[in-house]
C-alpha cells in the first residue's frame, strides 16, 4: 500500500483503553493515552476516518474482556500544535496513520515537550469521544 | 523500607493548594469519593489500584499500553504509603504511564502536579501550569 497525502480537513481516530478514560472525572481523558512507549518508534497510531469507523478502530486487535473508547481528532488541530500526521499503511492496513512527532525517541529526548503536546491534545482540543466499545465477550 | 521524600525540594505548595478539591474531583470510584480523610483515600489507591495491578500486571496489557512493571508498582506502593503517612492529599487519577510505569496526578484549574514512576522505579515530581512543565524534580 502506498502512502497518501492527508489533508488538513480530515479526521483521525485514536483508540483509548478504558483505563485512560474516566467519564466521571472533570478531566476524563488521561494525557498518558498520548504518551509514546517503546513500541511507538514511528509515532502514535491513528486511523483516517474516511476509511474506518470508530467501531472498527475499537475492535482492531482488541483484547478479550476489554473496553475501549475512540477519540476523533481534527488533523488541522494536530498540525497547529506542530504534530506531523502522515499516512503509514505499512504499519497496519488501509487508513493507518501516525502522529510522527510523538515517537518514543522524541519522548526520551525531551520528556517535557512531548508530555506538553500530549496534555494539549487531551485538554485543549474539542474532542468527540465514541464508546465505550466491548468487551468482546458481551 | 519506605521511600523517603524530601519535601523541601519538592515545592509542594501547589499540591497543598488544591487539596480542597479532593472531595468532588476524586476519580477513583464512588467509594473513594466518600472517604473521609486522606489516609483512607491513599489506602484505597493502594488496595483498589496498585495491589490489584501487582497481582496481575498483564491485565492492563494493550496494543497501546505496556503494563506497569512489578518494580514500578512496588515503588508506587512505597510512595503512596509515604504520602499517606505524611497526610498528603490523595491523587485524583492513578494510571499506568503506558510504558511500564505509574502516574499519580492532581489538578485544579490550570495547575497540575504529578508523581511519575517509571518502569525502573525511578520517580519524578512534575508540576505543570497551562499544560507547560514548570518543574521536574527527581524523588529519592
Amino acid at each position: 500500500m502506498e502512502r497518501e497525502p492527508i489533508a488538513n480537513d480530515e479526521l483521525v481516530y485514536r483508540r483509548v483503553p478504558e483505563v485512560f478514560y474516566d467519564p466521571n472525572s472533570n478531566r476524563p481523558l488521561a494525557w498518558e493515552a498520548f504518551r509514546p512507549n517503546k513500541n511507538d518508534t514511528d509515532g502514535l497510531s491513528v486511523w483516517l476516518s474516511k476509511y474506518v469507523s470508530p467501531s472498527d478502530v475499537a475492535q482492531r486487535n482488541a483484547r478479550f474482556g476489554k473496553r475501549y473508547y475512540v477519540l476523533e481528532i481534527a488533523v488541522t488541530d494536530l498540525r497547529e500544535l506542530g504534530i506531523e500526521v502522515i499516512s503509514t499503511p505499512e504499519h497496519g492496513e488501509l487508513g493507518h496513520a501516525s502522529l510522527a512527532t510523538m515517537t518514543y525517541a522524541a519522548y526520551q529526548a525531551d520528556k517535557n515537550l512531548i508530555s506538553e503536546l500530549a496534555k494539549r491534545i487531551t485538554l485543549e482540543f474539542k474532542h468527540i469521544i465514541y464508546g465505550p466499545y466491548g468487551p468482546l465477550d458481551e | 523500607m519506605i521511600a523517603t521524600v524530601d519535601t523541601q525540594t519538592l515545592s509542594i505548595e501547589p499540591l497543598e493548594a488544591i487539596t480542597s478539591t479532593a472531595a468532588t474531583d476524586d476519580t477513583l470510584g464512588v467509594k473513594a469519593r466518600f472517604l473521609s480523610n486522606n489516609h483512607d483515600a491513599w489506602q484505597s489507591v493502594i488496595d483498589m489500584k496498585l495491589n490489584e495491578w501487582g497481582i496481575d500486571p498483564n491485565q492492563l496489557e494493550e496494543e497501546e499500553l505496556i503494563p506497569p512493571t512489578r518494580t514500578a508498582i512496588r515503588k508506587a506502593v512505597k510512595l503512596a504509603q509515604a504520602f499517606q503517612n505524611d497526610d498528603w492529599p490523595p491523587p485524583m487519577r492513578v494510571v499506568p504511564d503506558g510504558d511500564g510505569g505509574v502516574v499519580f496526578e492532581r489538578w485544579s484549574g490550570s495547575i497540575s502536579v504529578s508523581i511519575e514512576i517509571d518502569k525502573n522505579g525511578e520517580s519524578e515530581f512534575v508540576e505543570c501550569c497551562d499544560n507547560k512543565v514548570t518543574s521536574r524534580v527527581r524523588i529519592s
